[in-house]
């Protein structure tokens, strides 16, 4: 089975994004390629068609690899189940929202929401993501239920806030609250956090590999070597995501938000 | 000869300015003029007053026109428009956010209000852990315990104190501000501290961190720190027993937690504060709602929608997203291609960018007065300001709407009407006449 392949032609120098929902593998490996042309797509309030903004090559196909500049495209495998998305550039809003399982691989930086309420799947990001990756949208309950987001760059704020389960990993700095009122889940950032990290958290384990202003709902419970992060980081290092060596470092554990339950925790490396 | 003067005195007028909504003032009007306002504070007064001052005129183009034209005008640039906005709303009354929401829907909009940039945050912490709440007459009649967060009713809300919370005299506080302890937070003394017992004063955005602490201390937490927010710990533990012994908090919140660091999760830490609280005692948590008719936007906006603001209908069905579909952020991207602003200053209240974009897209203006915004649009269409001459509702800080009163003429249609005939004349462009997108919302 080969490879779709969607180039972007551009919107003619409008600034209205396009919301490209039908992008996902489910929907494209059932289409011939005059059908994949005629899948519907909304730049703004207009209905118009994908082959209006892309030239496609190849079908039936769940692997699909996108090109041009696309960082005004919002919606790319939202709700995806199954197959392969290779973005190489950046990425608009949402980008693998509320996937399910497969895999999504930007080669850019993605904007806010990027896997947010997912629940399955690999969301890979090379450059830096948005706010809110891997949290819960307005209203939502929980955010991230499942699966895992890789990050190589930064993320802005709330990152992982609301989440339920699932792993995201960051390898440059985070804005302020990440793990914003987490249930459960782990969250790991090798760069810097922003203030407030885990407030209102109520389970789940936020990893931190620098320094930072723990909230003083947190109360300091002991350090220790957790098994647990040197098995994770075995597990990224094995699939390529390359990550510092610890060797037998000692963690700081804080307990809270006890302002909620109490039941989570912040790990910060002491070295 | 000369013609007698007609002389009317209005009794029982709302007032328009804040979000107390006074409903008491007396408007005394002669020969169609608005002499004097009784009962009002300073900018209630003000508002009728000088209702007469800096009246926009119609004109397209910065040319003069008729309002046929101007309204003409408009239905072309938001039939064309792909991804319009339309924003504004506080200073008018409810028929009017019925036509804008209408408007929104056939043309496949943005629509956000003024909430936007100053109380979003509490709606969306709200909608994230709910919130125990009154209406102000719960509190003129029950309250012993009052404390002002980030806010500084004493310069605006003026009439706050002495008709709901402070001063006034209720069914269980008889002896008024004697029966009550008033305690206010905040980053700098106002004039409210002045009206306090008690002033509380903490490092600019440390409020977060103060809530959560004092919340994990009503659940009976110890903590490892010596202060949070630069004051000893001890006296956060005094607050809460403070508020543990009180009959009826009320916990009333401003501006200073919902556009500072941390914004809605300020609020929501708050809001589990109070509801933490009532485990112990009756205490509830209320934003001070500045701006007019603010609130009355979002009710609309929530029967109508399902969501408060930030709200898009391209797809012919409302979706909600702040960061996406929020003012600042439609304007701050450039997304938007044309923008309706009706009773509100946006050129003259935002960031220089979003400001930037506004300029440079087809732009339509509908307000009584001049205003930064009618200075550059392309299109100008003066409105009769509601509360003074055009009549319909307005909701109150506590969501309670209360009637507003037409007190004088004025030459221009009202805001519900200008948008109805606007509403008209996109349909009138519309070869198929509207079919094209979802059935239109429910009225009502
Ligand atoms: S307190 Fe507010 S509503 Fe009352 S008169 Fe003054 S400005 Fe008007």
């Amino acid at each position: 089975m080969g490879e779709i392949i969607l180039t972007f032609k551009g919107m003619g120098g409008s600034t209205v994004p396009l919301e490209a929902d039908p992008i996902t593998p489910d929907l494209l490996q059932l289409k011939v390629r005059a059908e994949i042309e005629r899948l519907p797509l909304y730049h703004g309030n207009e209905q118009l068609l994908l082959g209006d903004f892309f030239s496609v090559k190849g079908e039936r196909s769940n692997q699909i690899r996108l090109r041009g500049d696309l960082s005004q495209v919002k919606n790319i495998g939202v709700g995806m189940q199954t197959g392969r998305i290779v973005i190489e550039s950046s990425i608009g809003m949402h980008v693998g929202a509320r996937m399910t399982g497969g895999e999504i691989q930007v080669h850019g930086n993605a904007g806010d929401w990027a896997g947010a309420e997912m629940t399955g799947g690999l969301l890979w990001i090379n450059g830096s993501a948005g706010n809110r990756a891997g949290s819960a949208y307005r209203g939502s309950k929980y955010g991230m239920r499942g699966g895992v987001i890789l990050i190589e760059g930064s993320g802005g704020h709330e990152v992982g806030g609301y989440m339920r389960r699932g792993l995201i990993v960051v390898r440059g700095n985070l804005e302020d609250h990440a793990g914003a009122r987490m249930v459960a889940g782990s969250i790991f950032v090798f760069g810097r956090v922003g203030g407030r990290t885990g407030g209102g958290m109520k389970r789940g384990s936020i990893v931190c590999f620098n320094p930072l202003d723990v909230l003083p709902t947190f109360r300091l419970t002991s350090t220790y070597a957790p098994l647990f992060v040197t098995i994770y980081l075995r597990a990224l290092r094995s699939r390529g995501f390359s990550v510092p060596e610890i060797g037998g470092g000692r963690f700081a554990r804080y307990c809270g938000d006890l302002a909620e339950s109490g039941k989570g925790e912040i790990l910060v490396w002491q070295g | 000869m000369t013609v007698a003067k007609e002389m009317r005195v209005v009794k029982d007028v709302t007032c328009p300015f804040c979000g107390v909504t006074c409903d008491d003032l007396e408007v005394h009007v002669e020969d169609g003029k608005i002499r004097d306002v009784k009962n009002a504070c300073v900018l209630g007064k003000d508002t009728f007053l000088h209702h007469l001052e800096g009246l926009a005129t119609p004109r397209i183009d910065g040319k003069p026109a008729s309002i046929e034209a101007c309204i003409e005008a408009a239905a072309d640039i938001l039939a064309r428009a792909k991804y319009p906005l339309i924003y504004g709303l506080d200073s008018t009354e409810l028929h009017a956010h019925r036509k804008a929401i209408e408007l929104a829907d056939l043309i496949g909009a943005n629509i956000d209000h003024t909430s936007s940039v100053c109380h979003a945050p509490s709606l969306q912490a709200v909608q994230t852990v709910g919130i125990p709440s009154c209406t102000v007459g719960e509190v003129k009649n029950r309250a012993d315990l009052v404390i002002f967060w980030g806010a500084n009713p004493a310069e605006a809300h003026p009439r706050h104190a002495t008709r709901y919370s402070v001063t006034v005299k209720g069914m269980f506080t008889p002896q008024g501000r004697k029966d009550r302890t008033v305690i206010h937070i905040d980053v700098r003394r106002t004039p409210t501290s002045r009206m306090a017992d008690t002033f509380i004063q903490i490092k600019p955005h440390s409020d977060y961190e103060v809530f959560s602490t004092l919340t994990a201390l009503v659940n009976g937490h110890d903590l490892d720190v010596s202060e949070v927010g630069g004051v000893p710990l001890q006296e956060w533990r005094d607050l809460v027993e403070v508020m543990k012994g009180a009959k009826f908090g009320i916990l009333y919140w401003g501006m200073g937690l919902t556009m500072t660091r941390g914004k809605y999760l300020n609020v929501v830490a708050l809001l589990r504060l109070c509801q933490e609280l009532n485990r112990f005692t009756k205490f509830l948590g209320a934003p001070l709602r500045g701006h007019g008719n603010v609130v009355g936007m979002a009710q609309v906006l929530t029967w109508q929608t399902g969501f408060p603001f930030a709200v898009n209908m391209s797809r012919g069905y409302p979706r909600f997203n702040p960061g996406e579909f929020s003012v600042a952020d439609l304007l701050g991207r450039g997304e938007v291609d044309a923008a309706l602003i009706i009773a509100a200053d946006a050129i003259g209240n935002f960031p220089a960018k979003a400001a930037q974009h506004l300029k440079s897209i087809p732009l339509i203006a509908v307000d009584p007065k001049e205003s930064e915004t009618t200075k550059v649009a392309q299109v100008v269409i003066p409105a009769a300001q509601a509360a003074v001459a055009a009549e319909g509702v307005a909701y109150r800080m506590d969501h309670i709407p209360l009637p507003l009163k037409k007190v004088v003429d004025s030459p221009y249609p009202s805001d519900r009407e200008i948008l109805d005939r606007i509403i008209a004349r996109v349909l009138a462009k519309r070869p198929d006449d509207g079919a094209k997108r979802a059935a239109p919302l429910p009225r009502g």
